[in-house]
């Protein structure tokens, strides 16, 4: 998808920095040239360890209250330590998870975000794991379109 | 001191962070052309006996009854792991020497008077939690001791990953347990021979008079023999030595007995190595380029021949190097045989400042400037959208010469379209 290819990781060199983005007749030197500054990197913004960050594709519906839907794409950090409330990757029978992080007492669950699904409580019998925490999530809004008509469809009527 | 950090069954511990079904299962990954295993999980190494180079043929009754995953070389994969443990390293210990892909030396003379243990003990933390990735940390003074007690930490000291050798009561008990043929730089043959004069393990080593060793293994084993004493005898290597010669050469997935798929073979290793070549700002002025038959195919007609060509201007472009070494290729090549390999060496390199200011010059200078920008872009596009998207149409699309990798998993930390899967259930 053309939109999602500006989250690629910047390769290893460090970002392009433009020094002269357009020719300049001789004689006149641009008056902005000494204000030049790199473009916004979203993985500065979206990472805070670029080493430790990778990417997810999502499967399935728990967390659209979080507003996480299939096919989006997930920013996984692993340097992060799960706080309650964070929206987590975990991994329970061999397969990655995805689900919100919680705590109480002495008792922690992985929680869904939508209220057809269930909780995970771990004990005995159910282990799981954190793979990494969730910072953000990348929504493509194209393809939300269809669902966004059909709910103007509903308020028109 | 000096820290030597290795990680665990490097291949195959890439492997598990991305695919939590081979975690706790005995596995292997492959070599090129899927021929034999070259990193094998403990599961493998203990329970299945299966050693380094066991053949693929030889597991295949394990892999089929699934008491054996298996996966092909994924090396895509592993350098970008390699690369995020390192970057990790360096940001605690930041004068680090990359070894290999799986080792790194560091230097910890700035480190005097912190608590080694503990550093080294949060460090190891720190990777496994940031890549999913085990790793062990030997410290020692110098890199001989440390790569002993890397081993150490490997077998003894498993729940920690770390060992220290500070004191020389540590040293000697370290040395004790290390048998003579595990030390780094001395050879299989070597170790027979010192066997055979009643020298079991590093301790009894180090108590020879350095005049017999010197004797017995030449220079080479008194160096050895200095590091196991503490004394520093290999140096740090920051910036790894521009390569002096750049070579490319893979076996077939099939045995080849046409000239056009081993021209499109020889064409994407060019390339290759061109790449790599414009990376150290080098251009090369005799190019090699060979193919042979297998060497295991007795019955068969055996044949091998090279052909060592001078490219008139030195370069570093892709198409003129493509050109000279195809042409080269149609020169050895004849019909018959059945090819197992055909590769490329560059050869005679040197800085390319060094040629622009004698040769160039004189040769149209604008046009050289247009080449570079163009190899400048193309570079930058493959690194970004990934390998061979722009590519010469000698390299061919079709690709049927590729190397066998039928088990090979995603790349899942550089592809966006090849990420893990993440179920919302």
């Amino acid at each position: 998808m053309k939109e999602l290819l500006i989250y690629e990781r910047a390769p290893q060199q460090g970002t392009l920095i433009p020094l002269f983005a357009e020719k300049i007749h001789a004689g006149f030197e641009s008056p902005a040239a000494d204000y030049e500054e790199a473009r916004i990197d979203l993985n500065d913004y979206v990472s805070k360890y670029p080493e430790a960050t990778f990417f997810a594709r999502v499967t399935g519906e728990c967390m659209v209250g979080s507003g996480i839907f299939p096919d989006d794409l997930l920013v996984v950090d692993k340097s992060l330590t799960p706080a309650p409330g964070d929206i987590v990757v975990g991994v329970l029978d061999n397969e990655f998870i995805l689900r919100a992080y919680y705590r109480k007492g002495s008792q922690e669950y992985l929680m869904p975000d939508n209220p057809y699904y269930k909780p995970i409580v771990r004990n005995e019998s159910t282990q799981f794991q954190i793979w990494g925490v969730v910072p953000h999530s990348i929504l493509d809004q194209r393809r939300r379109n269809s669902a966004r008509i059909n709910r103007f469809e509903q308020l028109l009527r | 001191m000096l820290a030597l950090i290795d990680s665990n069954n490097f291949y195959v511990s890439a492997e598990r962070v991305f695919q939590p079904e081979l975690q706790g299962k005995a596995g292997c990954v492959l070599s090129n052309n899927d021929g034999c295993a070259i990193s094998r999980s403990n599961e493998a190494k203990e329970n299945l006996g299966i050693k380094m180079g066991t053949p693929y043929f030889e597991m295949r009754e394990l892999q089929q009854s699934g008491a054996l995953w298996w996966r092909s070389s994924n090396y895509t994969l592993y350098q970008d792991m390699m690369r995020r443990i390192t970057a990790i390293v360096r940001r605690t210990f930041p004068d680090q020497e990359i070894y290999s892909i799986d080792e790194c030396f560091c230097d910890l003379q700035g480190f005097k008077y912190h608590d080694l243990q503990q550093l080294a003990i949060d460090l190891r933390a720190k990777i496994l939690q940031y890549t999913g990735v085990p790793v062990c940390i030997g410290i020692g003074a110098t890199k001989t001791l440390a790569k002993v007690a890397n081993k150490l930490a490997k077998k003894q000291h498993k729940e920690t990953g770390v060992y220290v050798m500070d004191t020389p009561e540590q040293v000697e008990a370290a040395l004790k347990l290390t048998e003579i043929d595990e030390v780094w730089g001395i050879g299989p043959r070597y170790a027979i021979k010192l066997i055979r004069k009643g020298v079991y393990n590093a301790y009894d080593f180090i108590r020879l008079p350095e005049d017999f060793v010197l004797e017995l293994m030449t220079i080479q084993g008194r160096r050895t023999y200095r590091e196991l004493h503490g004394q520093r005898c290999i140096p740090m290597e920051y910036d790894p030595p521009d390569k002096e010669g750049i070579s490319t050469a893979r076996s077939f997935g099939v045995m080849e007995t046409e000239l056009a798929p081993m021209e499109e073979a020889l064409a994407t290793y060019v390339a290759n190595a061109a790449l790599k070549l414009r990376a150290q700002q080098s251009v090369c002025s005799r190019l090699f380029v060979f193919c042979h038959t297998s060497r295991f195919a007795v019955t068969e007609n055996l044949y091998s021949a090279g052909l060592d060509v001078k490219i008139d201007v030195p370069t570093n472009d892709t198409g003129t190097l493509i050109k000279v070494a195809i042409g080269a290729l149609r020169k050895i090549y004849i019909k018959g045989p059945r090819y197992q390999k055909v590769g490329i060496e560059l050869r005679d390199l040197r800085a390319a400042s060094q040629v622009q200011a004698s040769l160039f010059e004189p040769v149209d200078d604008e046009k050289t400037a247009k080449l570079q920008k163009a190899l400048k872009v193309i570079d930058q596009l493959n690194q970004n959208y990934g390998k061979d998207t722009i590519r010469y149409a000698a390299m061919g699309f079709e690709r049927k010469w590729f190397m066998k990798q039928e088990f090979r998993s995603r790349r899942f930390s550089t592809r966006i379209d090849e990420v893990i899967v993440v179920h919302a259930r």
